[in-house]
């Protein structure tokens, strides 16, 4: 195992549920250097552990090269009338305005849970990679508009340095064998398949080198935002 | 100290006190970063044959902002600039709607389950010695401060080096020499042991 893979799994192994996310403010505080030392490390010390704001983290670096493009007029005037502020809700915002006032206002950033713990690309693709000898096995499960699931399979060769092909890959759902596949360019596609267990067998000519059991499940549990 | 410039917090002010035409001001200012930002956003997550959806999205986090007397857009308390808080609130905003059109929210376990033994990559004392050197790196990877291990880790997870440059307040260069004086460290670590 190469040394950066070793480090993975040892990060892997250290991995802890990351605490709650920091609000939108500080994470863009954070990205503008704007927050104390000492806040600031604690931001960091998060986005080491929770996937879901490394990726709003790269999202907004990826979209740093603004390019401002002419947006529809018609949509423009359009998003101008949704504000309807109401009488009450002005006497309100007034309230409000006069507490937030006399209220005591030294460092006010604070970890709150803002949003759901998993993203959208972990909704749509899940992947997983296993080492089953001598291949590097990669298993994705597409989510497609139909509630349906495909499964993508690719076999890479670390010794011959290559994806690999002759490999046959048996989709089973129980005793039941679904498909049987031999991976062609390294890869193979099954047929979209509804939720449930399954398992992926690799053989090799006759040999039987290893199984992926893959569930395909509802989420319990979803962290309110 | 507040990020914010004096004409901004006007603005705000004048839209939590029920202006219309401040919030017509604020549209003008910021639909077109919001409009990018989405459509970056599609574009990044692979949906670049669903951008017709970027005027659907851009529609519904003005309905988000504007909803209850604009009571998020007011309740920004300045302590980043207002357009990279707007630009983290579109992204995050898009991701969660691109989340519920996915439909169900559904989670996929992978299990190994069986390995054939002849197949297996080393032989028992070999495969003993992997498992030490594995568990002697990691004694020197927790010997290394904790500013150093979450620096590997943030390396490890994906954020290329001018990402990271831009999480460290520093330039890419510094981010390559600290990995490879980190990974010197370890050797020397795993040297000593």
């Amino acid at each position: 195992m190469e040394l950066e893979e070793k480090l993975k799994v040892i990060f892997s192994r250290w991995k802890s549920q990351p605490g709650p996310c920091p609000d939108f403010e500080t994470l863009a505080g954070f990205l503008e250097k704007k927050l104390s030392p000492k806040l600031e490390a604690e931001v960091r010390r998060h986005l080491c552990s929770c996937s879901s704001c490394q990726e709003l983290v790269k999202l907004y670096l990826e979209s740093e090269d603004i390019f401002l493009e002419g947006v529809s007029r018609r949509i423009i005037n359009r998003v101008k009338t949704l504000f309807k502020p109401n009488w009450f809700q002005r006497v309100l915002s007034g309230v409000r305005e006069w507490f937030s006032n006399i209220s005591w206002t030294g460092e006010v950033l604070s970890f709150q849970p803002v949003r759901s713990s998993f993203s959208s690309n972990q909704e749509k693709v899940f992947s997983h990679q296993e080492r089953i000898y001598p291949y590097q096995i990669r298993t994705e499960v597409v989510h497609l508009e139909n509630e349906l699931f495909q499964i993508w399979v690719e076999a890479y060769n670390p010794q011959l340095c290559q994806l690999s092909s002759g490999l046959r890959v048996n989709l089973k759902k129980g005793e039941k064998e679904l498909e049987s596949l031999v991976l062609e360019q390294g890869r193979a596609v099954f047929e979209p398949v509804p939720k449930g267990n399954y398992l992926l067998e690799f053989w090799e000519n006759r040999d039987f080198l290893g199984g992926i059991e893959i569930l395909i499940k509802e989420r319990e549990n979803e962290r309110a935002r | 100290m507040s990020c914010l410039s004096r004409e901004e917090s006007q603005l705000l002010d004048r839209i939590k006190k029920g202006e219309k035409q401040a919030w017509e001001e604020f549209v003008d200012l910021y639909a077109r970063l919001i409009y990018y930002v989405i459509r970056r956003t599609l574009e990044k997550r692979g949906r670049k044959e669903h951008l017709r959806e970027v005027d659907d999205i851009f529609q519904a986090f003005f309905i988000h902002l504007a909803e209850d007397n604009a009571r998020r857009l007011t309740s920004f308390s300045g302590n980043c600039s207002l357009a990279s808080w707007i630009r983290i609130l579109a992204i995050n905003f898009t991701l969660d709607l691109l989340k519920k059109k996915s439909g169900t929210h559904l989670e996929v376990e992978f299990k190994l389950t069986a390995i054939n033994p002849t197949k297996s990559p080393f032989t028992p004392l070999e495969a003993l010695e992997e498992r030490e050197k594995l568990e002697k790196l990691e004694q020197a990877v927790s010997n290394l401060n904790k500013d150093e291990q979450e620096f590997l880790q943030l390396y490890l997870s994906g954020f290329s080096p001018s990402q990271l440059a831009k999480i460290y307040h520093t330039n890419p260069n510094n981010i390559y020499t600290r990995y490879a004086r980190l990974k010197e460290k370890l050797k020397n670590l795993l040297k000593s042991m």
